[in-house]
């Protein structure tokens, strides 16, 4: 066989297996999408049905409606994106200090960074509600923001295990060139793990955005609620209004696809440790 | 250098997008009407969290407004909390940080429960001082709203439990629809008579007893069983007819096996599907609010509806529960708080709330106005006086937790009922 | 801007002319300063809480008295917190691998290069963003043993499919099939770690005409272990805390008979339905020593399989 038929043999193979895969994990997505544009009659139709009948674009418009789509979505996004913003510039450079410089406490103090992940967040709301409370913070969505610029372990652990990645000979190099541990972490090292801050940044984005409790608990004026708040109100013990909720959170996914769509192309492979160094 | 860019494009990308929802909420927030938290010069402002949605929010916002305009000193503030029905962490850590509203609405049933641990204000002081009449309410209502003696809700609405039947199926199978199974007997044989297969596999089922409503309360007080002594405030689970009610379930899950028929209603907000409105199942336990989800998901069901059968085929019962108007521990402004909770207890409030959200009152009055022309709504208010409320006791989620998995332990097998019971009895009991 | 970070991180060092160590002690802390102050602000005065309230009989709303260790010796004789911790454990020895080795798989297969490759990505990504509740309810039907449709397919190439959610022995492979559709994070993760791994090792083996399986084994699973190692320890750390899914599936009864009762649901129902938090409390502590034995292990064994390039 000539290794072109059998490049091509191997793009086949790949594409059979990936567009198997894929219809089964579109399932879900699939079910959320169909529901949104059904009847509410036909949600709970029995066997299911996947393709709605009549196509209710209008239930978009009326879900829009039913809360006020616009002012929690603008609330949401102004805690998704500056607590994500706050994860970019924390995370990287902690994690850049746990897994490149050697420091006394360092094993100490990221073993500490696991070990928080640990304790189910269930006990600690209260005390850290009460510690909120004492700061005249509830009521606002600081509790939700600020926490992000001082780091969070699940970021910090992950950015972590990418810079150990990366060769030390570079940052060798670059000291010998005179080059100070800020410059070395900000030019050489910090573009190097682009694509996991990315990803950290992907992971901080749909964890604000779609966070149930936390509005839940500090959010307490109708005025600031965010969209997860507002999916609630779809439900009811009467009878809950699917359509709509699942057109709500239909179009709460597409920031983050779009996000996905555009951020995965850095996970191209080829990066070229020499072309960088200058 | 592809990565480079393509990460460029991503932060433009979230810049971007920041921008436009910015842009386009400032927009939008000139034309869209948002309520504001408003504290009307020279009034009280008395907050309110409800967990309401949909036409119970509007029922309950006009009794708020009925209120508000009725007088010059107050104003109610309703306030939507967000949570879901059972969990009210909102509510919870609010008491705890001693920041609460001044009212909230709550569930009956965990009344005694917040009561025993000191987090609602007591409503005797008020109650006592202007002579309120609790004894206007169902017995059972006003029992659920009392702890050590002491009242800490007032009642708003309230269910009741009764058999649901599929008319059309009964006449397919040669029984009477308008005359359903009165006894346990006549219920064993109309669900063997409404189970089909088909080549070896369940088409229908006639019913299972332990889905929807079906809870161990609801045959256990069909059994002729009780839970609960009032006078020695004594739990009294291993009851003889409560053995019994169990073991009947558990014969029945002998019968059709457990596993296979068990499956349907166990999910969150999964009411929708409920098997009895695709009529897989003909017959179940259940309320009046399964009503607006025939009506809207199957209304062609021809349904009726019964007292849960008894062993005797006579001397039913029920239980019920509802929702309530409490004032949580460190509430600000509680005379004022007070002034609104007689209204919406009054005869008034009452009327405007259930009708808009067709609801049934907690007066008795109330509900003949309302409901009496309705053949399937009338069965609901004709069995409220021998309905019963759950034990008001400290320990009332963790019994109802212990009574539910009990059900599961039996029906799938592990232990005898009544060694069951009487492990669920200690185990309460230990946590007195 | 960068000038003048670096002014002031140069003049610290200078301020503190000491041995080379020291310096990079004193950089060390200074870049992880962030996370320090984070951490005694957010984290520890919750932290500490917690492990106070595990001594005593605090209920959320009161104080409770110090009842010492009253709470652990209890949880010794509970029966479902016993049936918790199984559950728990057969859920993640049995999750955390297939995850694993499905996960790298597709993202081997999601790094290829070829057309389409960035709709694909995306699409094993949807699960996630599918909100909980539907999740469910869909699974329910799917899974449902006498109506549903996996059950019907079964049937068709002549398998009398189980119970699924309805049986005791099925629910808990029921939900691990269901957890591994929510692979997509994992994946990214993995995927970004393909990313890092220079072509440079490729187009060396190429030029040594190894084979792909050669190939897979000597450079790209090597070079994934610091990812691997990643998803591996929070993988278990959140198979520990397991409870959404189950929550909202079975509406918090972790029916049937208890078989998805995972630890974290009991731990929720004492701090929250039945006003427990000292108890819940010191189930969140030995939860904290069960995951720390744990990953200590890992971390013991990573020294053998954990290749950092950086070494």
């Amino acid at each position: 066989m000539s290794a072109i038929t059998q490049k091509r043999m191997k793009t086949i193979y790949a594409h059979s297996v990936l567009i198997l895969a894929s219809v089964l994990f579109l399932v879900p997505f699939i079910w959320m999408v169909s529901t949104s544009l059904k009847p509410l009659t036909q949600v709970f139709s029995f066997p299911p049905e996947f393709i709605p009948r009549p196509i209710q674009w209008e239930n978009y418009v009326e879900a829009t409606k039913y809360i006020p789509f616009w002012k929690y979505t603008f609330n949401t996004a102004v805690i998704t994106i500056l607590s994500t913003i706050g994860v970019m510039i924390s995370c990287p450079i902690v994690a850049y200090s746990f897994a490149k410089l050697k420091w006394r406490g360092r094993n100490v103090l990221f073993v500490i960074t696991i070990g928080v992940m640990m304790i189910p967040a269930q006990v600690t709301m209260i005390p850290l509600f009460l510690l909120f409370n004492q700061l005249g913070w509830v009521g606002t969505n600081l509790p939700l923001i600020v926490p992000a610029f001082f780091g969070v372990p699940f970021s910090i652990f992950l950015l972590r295990q990418f810079f150990k990645g990366l060769p030390d000979t570079l940052r060798e190099a670059a000291k010998i060139d005179g080059a100070s541990e800020w410059r070395i972490y900000w030019q050489i090292m910090f573009p190097l793990a682009r694509p996991a801050v990315l990803a950290i940044a992907l992971f901080q984005f749909m964890a604000s955005w779609t966070d149930f409790l936390g509005p839940l608990i500090y959010l307490t004026n109708e005025t600031s609620y965010t969209l997860s708040l507002g999916l609630q109100q779809f439900q009811n013990q009467q009878g809950s209004q699917w359509h709509m909720m699942m057109a709500v959170s239909t179009l709460m996914t597409l920031p983050i696809i779009i996000l996905f769509f555009f951020m995965q192309k850095t996970f191209i492979r080829g990066i070229t440790f020499t072309g960088i160094k200058g | 250098m592809m990565n480079v860019t393509a990460y460029k494009r991503s932060l433009y990308c979230i810049g971007f997008s920041t921008i436009l929802i910015t842009a386009g909420c400032q927009t939008q927030e000139a034309t869209e009407e948002i309520e504001v938290p408003i504290s009307v010069e020279g009034k009280t402002t008395v907050s309110y969290w409800h967990n309401l949605t949909g036409r119970g929010q509007e029922a309950l916002e006009q009794v708020v407004e009925d209120f508000n305009r009725s007088q010059g000193e107050i104003f109610v503030q309703a306030i939507y909390s967000a949570s879901s029905e059972g969990d009210d962490q909102r509510l919870l850590t609010a008491i705890a940080g001693g920041n609460p509203p001044d009212l909230a609405h709550f569930d009956r049933f965990k009344v005694a429960q917040y009561a025993s641990e000191n987090s609602l204000e007591s409503l005797t002081p008020f109650i006592e001082r202007d002579q309120f009449e609790m004894e206007k309410y169902y017995d059972y209502a006003s029992l659920e709203t009392m702890y050590d003696d002491e009242y800490y809700a007032i009642p708003l609405t309230t269910d009741s439990r009764l058999l649901f039947y599929n008319k059309d199926r009964f006449e397919e199978v040669g029984l009477d629809p308008e005359n359903p199974p009165a006894s346990i007997n006549e219920l064993e044989d109309a669900i063997e008579r409404l189970t089909t297969f088909e080549s070896g596999n369940i088409k229908q089922i006639g019913m299972v007893p332990w889905t929807a409503q079906g809870w161990f309360y609801t045959w256990g007080w069909a059994f002729g069983g009780e839970f609960y002594d009032e006078e020695t405030g004594e739990l009294t689970l291993t009851d003889p007819k409560n053995v019994e009610a169990l073991e009947w379930l558990v014969s029945f899950a002998e019968k059709y096996d457990a596993a296979t028929i068990t499956s349907f209603d166990t999910a969150q907000g999964s009411n929708e599907m409920d098997p009895f409105n695709l009529e897989l199942y003909s017959m179940k336990i259940d309320g009046p609010f399964a009503i607006s989800n025939i009506k809207q998901y199957n209304p062609d069901l021809n349904f009726g509806v019964t007292p849960i059968p008894t062993p005797t085929g006579d001397q039913f019962s029920t239980w019920s529960g509802g929702m309530s108007l409490i004032m949580p521990k460190g509430a600000k402004n509680q005379d004022e708080a007070w002034e609104f909770m007689k209204y919406f207890g009054s005869e008034e409030g009452q009327r405007t709330f259930n009708e808009m959200d067709n609801q049934m009152s907690v007066i008795d009055t109330v509900n003949e106005d309302l409901y009496r022309d309705d053949p399937i709504m009338s069965e609901f208010i004709d069995i409220l006086p021998q309905s019963n409320a759950r034990p008001p006791i400290a320990n009332g989620q963790f019994l109802w937790n212990q009574l539910d998995k009990m059900v599961e332990y039996a029906i799938h097998g592990r232990g005898e009922s009544e060694e069951l019971l009487k492990k669920v009895h200690k185990r309460v009991n230990e946590r007195q | 801007m960068k000038t003048g970070q670096k002014l002031t991180v140069n003049k610290k060092m200078a301020r503190a002319p000491k041995s080379k160590r020291s310096n990079e002690t004193l950089t060390g802390w200074l870049f992880a300063s962030p996370w320090v102050i984070g951490l005694l602000l957010f984290f520890a005065y919750p932290l500490i809480s917690s492990i106070y309230y595990s001594f005593t009989d605090y209920s959320i709303f009161q104080a409770g008295d110090f009842v010492g260790m009253s709470n652990y010796k209890e949880l010794m004789t509970d029966e479902l917190f016993w049936i918790s911790i199984g559950n728990t454990i057969y859920f993640a020895v049995l999750f955390v691998p297939l995850s694993i080795i499905f996960g790298v798989a597709l993202a081997m297969v999601l790094n290829m290069k070829i057309k389409g490759m960035s709709v694909y990505r995306t699409i094993f990504f949807l699960p996630t963003l599918v909100p909980h509740v539907a999740l469910a309810i869909l699974w329910i039907w799917l899974l449902n043993p006498e109506f549903g449709l996996i059950n019907a397919g079964l049937e068709f190439i002549g398998i009398d499919g189980p119970a699924w959610l309805g049986s005791t022995f099925w629910s808990k492979p029921s939900l691990i099939l269901m957890s591994l559709w929510g692979m997509g994070q994992a994946i990214i993760i993995y995927l970004a770690g393909l990313g890092d791994i220079s072509e440079e090792y490729y187009e060396a083996a190429d030029v040594d005409g190894a084979s792909f399986l050669q190939k897979t084994f000597k450079i790209t699973l090597p070079l994934l272990t610091p990812v691997i190692f990643f998803n591996l320890v929070m993988g278990f750390i959140g198979a520990f805390q397991q409870f959404t899914l189950p929550y909202t599936m079975t509406n918090g009864s972790g029916s049937p008979a208890d078989s998805l009762t995972f630890y974290v649901m009991y731990l929720y129902d004492n701090a929250f339905n039945y006003f427990r938090m000292g108890y819940a409390s010191a189930m969140a502590w030995i939860l904290f020593i069960i995951i720390m034995g744990l990953t200590a292990f890992v971390f013991w064994t990573s020294k053998r399989w954990v290749h950092y390039q950086g070494d």
